[in-house]
């Protein structure tokens, strides 16, 4: 009798591998807003008045 | 609300529940579907007179305070104003609240006609649309009282802000509601693809009572691996928007600052101004329990402003209430990112707020893959 595999549950499901993300544009582009105090950014009017609201719906 | 070292406590986002009611009928809505009926005994929209008085108080507040702030239009769907009483609240509020303050809408989409969008282009309005993914992660949850799935109508109201050179400024982003059984890159592509600047995503309301949809147990991660999911997408794009969630968890990460409320341990809050003029707590602790977003006394901008508001004791201990008390948070590594999650994600019937976000563990999943992600990205940083 052949034993059918016995499905993971989700959780136990292996986790993606890390991708080689070290020069993602996203990441990079943080890094450098964080190095030129990000201060700036939160005190930006449009961002502040376009997308930083602060509630979150 | 933040609170300078020096000054009294300012504000910094008012909601104005402009609409009681709502044109679709989510089924996962905080608003109608959590269990609190206080909407039934709002107006279904707030008046020009109320309006008038919000307008009054929030130019005062404005007189008083150093930092501007923004006002969001919200509801239900505050597109059920219609173009000609939405030009009037318009015209009101920035004539009270001139740039920089920030006047922003937040809608489901589904009535963003030529004419309305006039109205917003007209006044400066930031636009924000609320939408799940692709058609079919979308329309599962997101459906009008017929049950009929609302997504070509709201990818249609999204296309009338894009198609415009004058509107399309205005589109600050599109906020998706996690679907932890949907594909987050499919999500992420399909969100993308919408042309918005700006992405953010939010996990299902839930508590330790009633967990969130999706989430097995309080100790799993089906969120957590969601969004490292979606952070795959995300940091893997060569052309990316915004994440505003991840952003603001990476710029902790990175040892900077955080920007919404939920992230990180800035203290921010929310003041809310019902369609009667009443002033509330942030309508998100709904999620907790029925009436648990009122303050003990009943405020209204007819009677009382806001100065007085933010100077009262109980205004004291709904701004506190954002610091995580549970003695997990406190010695937790990941305290500073996390910041215990959303308030209302703390609770239980037994312990109140004093508990860790009912996310802690897709929270710390999430960090731990954020902050290997931050070691191994620092070196190659120019
Ligand atoms: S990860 Fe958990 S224990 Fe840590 S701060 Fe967040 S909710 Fe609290």
């Amino acid at each position: 009798m052949r034993n059918e595999p016995i499905p993971l549950p989700r959780d136990a499901a292996a986790p993606a591998r890390d991708l080689p993300l070290t020069d993602s544009v996203a990441l990079q582009r943080l890094i450098a807003e964080v190095r030129q105090c990000d201060a700036s950014i939160v005190a930006d009017t449009t961002l502040y008045n376009r997308t930083y609201h602060r509630h979150n719906r | 609300m933040t609170r300078p070292e020096s000054g009294a406590r300012q504000l910094d986002t008012v909601l104005l529940k402009v609409a009681s009611r709502c044109n679709l009928d989510c089924s996962y809505c905080y608003v109608y579907h959590m269990g609190d009926t206080a909407w039934r005994d709002q107006p279904k929209q707030m008046s020009d007179a109320i309006l008038d008085a919000v307008a009054r108080c929030l130019a005062d507040q404005y007189a008083l305070q150093s930092a501007p702030f923004s006002v969001v239009l919200h509801g239900g769907e505050p597109l059920l104003l219609g173009a000609a009483k939405l030009e009037r609240f318009c015209a009101r509020l920035r004539d009270a609240l001139p740039h920089p303050c920030g006047i922003h809408i937040q809608t489901n989409g589904a009535l963003l006609s030529d004419p309305v969008i006039d109205v917003l282009v007209r006044y400066d309005v930031g636009i924000s649309v609320s939408i799940d993914g692709p058609q079919r992660v979308h329309d599962r949850f997101r459906i009008d009282h017929r049950g009929k799935g609302s997504y070509s109508r709201v990818r249609a109201g999204i296309e009338n802000v894009t198609a415009r050179a004058d509107a399309r400024p205005l589109l600050a982003g599109v906020l998706a509601v996690i679907d932890p059984e949907s594909d987050p890159a499919e999500v992420y592509a399909a969100l993308k693809a919408l042309g918005a600047p700006g992405l953010d995503i939010l996990p299902r309301d839930g508590n330790w009572d009633t967990l969130p949809f999706g989430k097995s147990a309080p100790g799993t991660t089906e969120y957590g691996r969601w969004l490292e999911g979606f952070l795959d997408s995300y940091l893997s794009d060569p052309e990316p928007p915004r994440v505003r969630l991840l952003d603001d968890m990476l710029r902790l990460v990175l040892g900077g600052r955080s920007i919404k409320e939920g992230v990180g341990t800035t203290d921010y809050g929310i003041l809310v101004i019902e369609p009667d003029g009443t002033v509330d707590k942030n309508d998100t602790l709904k999620v907790a329990g029925a009436g648990e977003d009122r303050f003990g006394e009943r405020w209204s901008v007819l009677t009382d402003s806001f100065d007085q508001i933010l100077g009262s004791p109980a205004f004291a201990d709904y701004y506190r209430q954002q610091r995580p008390s549970a003695a997990a948070c406190q010695v937790c590594p990941d305290l500073g990112i996390c910041g215990g999650g959303m308030v209302a994600h703390r609770w239980s019937e037994t312990r109140g707020y004093d508990n860790p976000t009912i996310f802690c563990a897709d929270q710390r999943h999430l960090i731990a893959k954020m902050r290997r992600l931050a070691e191994a990205a620092l070196p190659h940083a120019d």
